[in-house]
């Protein structure tokens, strides 16, 4: 399934920069074309009032799950599926999306995503849950590359690989994160050239972007750091390639100015204006 | 793989989730153990990543528990990390971020109080 949507340039909605993002949308010129909301956060009954009416002055809203687990042997629990099903519904999203990842077993919660091993196990499991979740869903599902600090020593595809099998088997859409590609060079040595090369790009429905910040020569995605030129070069590799829908700036804590998340939208529009096949 | 035979009379197994399932659930859960409840890392995965991870996993905890508990964050200033860190060490991982706060407010009412006299 290749996405049939356009999405434009977003910035992650959070109830901490609730007024900064109409603030950027209103801005003159091109500001903010679409939100994703973290679907744990939002009730679909009780949506807060800021975010309610952003969505009614006609902002598209993507909801992005953090805890299906979808990578997880424990059984998917149907309630967290239903959550994106209702928040999709609420907002007549054109897509829902979730992570390549699990963050429980046994039971027990992580409190974070963390890699499956890249076996054929962990294919029949991902491609199991996805399908059970695709079923229940409204809207396509993309699936998104996480940040990892560790690795699996039983790994037997690329991690582009691994991916391109979940779409063949599934028909699951992309959300390819260049910032954790970049993690996955810094952290594993991974180019995020050659991962490009070997992604079905044409599958990928939009893009993440995010700051992190490095600690004892590790890459650590923190959500809370300045974009950085590396991975801003990322994405214009990626944007030589394809023309992605969407491309979404995420920041989780440490907040800065409007001005400051004005300039890493432009930083990233610029690179898709430079960099644009053709 | 060999056609599996079940046995007859077990409960409802759930989706079949393909071969070695079982054992990819036994390292997800080593895992898991490794970085919330200090056990041995899987095998043959890189203990000092797994250290690293446990410690970031921390640090996001610790963040989410500073925003429910923005008072005691700032009354221990410098010392919030320490602290938290004794307190993540003896405690077990609470089911929600305000269960977390809660315990960790508890947890330094309990130790930080310094009583004058002692009946």
């Amino acid at each position: 399934m290749t996405a049939s949507f356009s999405l434009g340039v977003g910035i992650g909605w959070r109830p901490e920069i609730d007024l900064t993002v109409p603030r950027l949308a209103a801005a003159t010129g091109p500001g903010v074309d679409f939100v994703e909301v973290v679907a744990e956060n939002v009730p679909p009954a009780a949506v807060p009032a800021s975010l309610a009416q952003l969505h009614a002055g006609g902002m598209p809203v993507v909801p992005h799950g953090v805890s299906l687990s979808l990578g997880g042997t424990d059984p998917l629990e149907p309630q967290r599926v239903a959550r994106l099903a209702q928040l999709a519904e609420r907002f007549g999203s054109p897509l829902v999306s979730e992570h390549v990842a699990f963050c429980r077993a046994g039971g027990i919660e992580a409190g974070h995503l963390l890699p499956v091993p890249r076996t054929r196990e962990s294919l029949a499991v991902l491609t199991a849950n996805i399908r059970a979740a695709q079923a229940e869903l409204p809207v396509p599902l993309a699936v998104e590359n996480i940040a990892a600090l560790v690795s699996w020593p039983e790994d037997e595809f690329t991690e582009a690989d691994f991916l391109a099998e979940l779409v063949e088997r599934t028909g699951v859409l992309l959300l390819l994160d260049v910032a954790n590609l970049y993690t996955a060079q810094v952290n594993f040595g991974l180019d995020p050239a050659a991962t490009l090369d070997r992604l079905p790009l044409s599958e990928v429905a939009y893009v993440h972007v995010a700051g992190g910040v490095l600690r004892d020569g590790i890459w650590h995605d923190t959500h809370a750091h300045p974009v950085t030129n590396e991975i801003l070069d990322i994405l214009a590799a990626l944007v030589g390639r394809v023309a992605p829908p969407g491309v979404l700036l995420e920041r989780d804590d440490a907040y800065p100015s409007d001005a400051e998340l004005a300039g890493e939208l432009s930083a990233i529009r610029k690179v898709l204006t430079n960099a644009r096949v053709g | 793989m060999p056609a599996s035979a079940d046995p007859p009379g077990l409960a409802d197994p759930g989706p079949d989730l393909g071969p070695g399932a079982s054992s990819l659930a036994a390292r997800q859960l080593a895992l898991v153990s490794a970085l919330v409840a200090g056990a041995a890392p899987p095998a043959g995965m890189a203990k000092d990543r797994v250290h690293v991870q446990a410690q970031a996993l921390l640090r996001k905890r610790a963040r989410s528990v500073a925003r429910h508990q923005p008072d005691v964050a700032a009354s221990l200033g410098d010392g919030f990390w320490p602290a938290f860190e004794q307190y993540a060490a003896q405690s077990v991982l609470p089911a929600s971020t305000a269960a977390d706060a809660k315990a960790f407010a508890r947890y330094i009412r309990k130790t930080r109080r310094r009583p004058l006299f002692r009946r």
